[in-house]
């Protein structure tokens, strides 16, 4: 039966590849679609992420705030007599009107003004102002830590290399595996689900449209073996679908800046991402390959298929912001919350073993049900052959 | 050898078959003839066991459709009228290739038997190539060739002519002929009352579901012109008219 189950499975799968249309919108389109769209709406912020040099001016150079600010790698500062112009045209992104009495205001104790000027229309300068006031705290901090007696001391301020820009950097890295958490199992889910309708609705209600089904089953081949091969070859086109639009979504943190998620995630998680994709997938292939069994047309099996994808929305909406630590045991009796819930709990890296192995027990029962489901649809005539 | 005994098919508001009983010997050639609807895919369909009768059962070189369905499907190989039911996205020789395998033949086997094939059906100018560019008649030679590829000592052929010119309608009979000589089963429907004349043994009428007419035409032919038995056939076919 494994034999004849392969047999159909290869089959499968080189009409499958054969197929521009489902090769698209399982593989490809899963692919392209997530870091485009990330890339439309994230395009600015991955820019921000980014470490640049930042453009200022300031009103007067001869004081500490100056020196303290020219010590800035991330900093360049542009001397101009038109500072306003030079906002408007973007040549610099934050001016900064220093105390004309600084210095003096600091070692006698006095509160002192520093006043900074940004484009408000202008997104770089609005992003590179949070810098720029990081820079001003920094520096109001340094009198609270330390007091200055005379003004020559203050040379020393001009010596603190803070560079802001990277530490905010790092921040945004952690904030895009927090990304990655939040949203793969999501994308795994759906993406799972429509790579698996479009195959399975061919293989099933399709076979049926085109009359390919009678001659298969009047060869000497087992119905179990067809129902094997078949499930098989969409729980495979499941796995390529999720799995490239998580690789799609990798793609997009290497190159849009977050560089250390590499180092976040290794070839361990991305194993156990892989078994849960498995898992996903073949439950989903079980779900829609039965229902195309049923229905009488391709069309009648894609419509079904897309409530299906609607349900499957629900969980992982649901759980978009949910910690790990909040997982129970009837979460992970629930068929697809359960499966989010060792994805998170993989990606967190606080893997529970036992939650996965109850998680994969229960999985591979719902999908040998559904395996016997089909079986039994498969042998009623009035199901395979009705038109 | 079929023996077909007592088998009716209810499907859900109309009876396809009424029992319906008869037996083909090794070495003969069985033509099916009725109009529209009169149950000829119907009887051919329960014989290879994707159908099961409401009523009655048959036996296929000894074995029972409905205790040894697996068995009886290793002896026959059926083509199904209408659609090809061939795989679109594949070749020709793939589409042999798969179903050679399902059937069990070894590469090797498979390999002499498509080739053999290619060359009796003549279709090598477009073996490797997909079907969905073929035209009906192309189809229906491969459809034919994927019926037989594991050579059956059963053949059930549903309109094997359908679709096909002269030339290629005419090696597919000649084909049944040389088959009928190894000692082979064989049943075939047809719409061409030329070819039913030409190529059956025996033929069986099929009117409502109901054999009303089992005949030797060369028991015609010794009483009757050519046109008288036209009209006969088409008086039986037609109106169900026994009066022949
Ligand atoms: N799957 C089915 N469900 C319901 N009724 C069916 C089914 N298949 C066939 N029938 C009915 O059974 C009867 C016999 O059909 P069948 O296809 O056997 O006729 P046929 O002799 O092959 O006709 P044709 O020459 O058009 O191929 C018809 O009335 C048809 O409507
Ligand atoms: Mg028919």
């Amino acid at each position: 039966m494994f034999k004849q189950a392969l047999i159909i499975f290869f089959k499968e799968l080189k009409c499958i590849m054969r197929d521009l249309k489902t090769f698209f919108v399982g593989i490809l389109i899963p692919f392209f679609l997530v870091p485009s769209i990330l890339f439309i709406i994230g395009g600015g912020k991955a820019e921000q992420y980014s470490p640049k040099v930042i453009n200022i001016a300031v009103s007067n150079k001869d004081n500490s705030f100056y020196k303290f600010m020219s010590a800035q790698d991330d900093i360049a500062i542009i001397e101009t007599n038109n500072p306003e112009k030079f906002l408007d045209s973007g040549e610099i992104s934050s001016y900064v009107i220093i105390d004309e009495h600084l210095d003096e205001k600091i070692i006698k104790n006095e509160p002192f003004a520093l006043d900074i000027k940004y484009n408000e229309f202008s997104v770089n300068s609005s992003i590179s102002y949070s810098l720029v006031s990081g820079y001003e705290e920094a520096y109001r901090e340094i009198f609270q830590k330390y007091s200055f007696e005379r003004i020559e001391d203050l040379e020393q301020v001009g010596e603190m290399k803070i560079n802001l820009g990277e530490q905010i950097d790092s921040g945004l890295i952690d904030f895009g595996s927090v990304f990655f958490v939040m949203f793969v199992p999501m994308m795994l889910i759906t993406y799972s689900c429509v790579g698996t309708s479009t195959t399975a609705a061919d293989l099933g209600a399709g076979e049926k449209e085109r009359g390919t089904l009678e001659p298969l089953l009047a060869t000497g081949v087992e119905r179990s073996a067809v129902v094997l091969g078949k499930l098989l070859a969409t729980t495979f086109m499941g796995v390529l679908s999720s799995m490239s639009t998580v690789v799609g979504f990798l793609i997009y943190l290497i190159i849009s800046s977050a560089r250390s998620v590499l180092n976040n995630f290794n070839i361990m998680s991305f194993g156990a991402l892989l078994v849960a994709a498995i898992l996903i997938s073949v439950f989903f292939a079980a779900i829609n390959l039965t229902i195309s069994i049923y229905a009488k047309s391709y069309k009648e099996a894609q419509t079904y298929s897309m409530f299906i994808v609607l349900l499957a929305m629900f969980p992982s909406v649901f759980t978009l912001m949910m910690e790990t630590s909040r997982i129970n045991f009837s979460y992970l009796c629930l068929p697809v919350l359960n499966i989010i819930c060792i994805i998170k709990e993989i990606l967190s890296n606080s893997f529970n073993l036992l939650h996965f192995n109850v998680v994969v027990g229960l999985n591979v029962l719902y999908v040998f049900l559904l395996y016997l489901v089909m079986f039994k649809l498969f042998k009623k005539e009035n199901i395979i052959f009705r038109v | 050898m079929i023996e077909i005994k007592n088998i009716s098919k209810n499907f859900k508001n109309n009876q396809a078959l009424k029992n319906v009983s008869f037996s083909v010997n090794n070495g003969e050639i069985i033509g099916l003839l009725g109009e529209n609807g009169a149950g000829k895919s119907t009887l051919l369909r329960i014989i290879s066991t994707i159908l099961l009768p409401s009523e009655g059962s048959a036996e296929i070189n000894g074995y029972d459709i409905l205790k040894s369905p697996k068995e009886v499907r290793k002896n026959i190989g059926i083509l199904f009228g209408g659609e090809s039911g061939l795989y679109e996205r594949l070749t020709a020789r793939e589409n042999l290739e798969f179903f050679a395998k399902l059937n069990g033949m070894s590469n090797k086997e498979s390999g002499e038997r498509i080739k053999y094939l290619i060359n009796k059906f003549s279709f090598a100018g477009y073996a490797d190539k997909r079907v969905n560019t073929f035209s009906k008649g192309m189809k229906q030679k491969v459809a034919i060739s994927r019926a037989i590829v594991h050579n059956p000592s059963v053949m059930l052929l549903d309109e094997p002519d359908s679709g096909l010119d002269f030339k290629a309608s005419k090696t597919i009979f000649d084909f049944m002929e040389e088959c009928k000589k190894e000692g082979k089963t064989i049943i075939f429907s047809s719409h061409s009352m030329e070819n039913i004349k030409n190529y059956s043994d025996r033929t069986i009428v099929l009117h409502k579901g109901e054999i009303i007419k089992v005949f030797k035409i060369s028991q015609y032919r010794e009483k009757y012109s050519e046109k008288e038995i036209n009209n006969m056939l088409f008086n039986l076919v037609c109106d169900g008219d026994e009066n022949v």
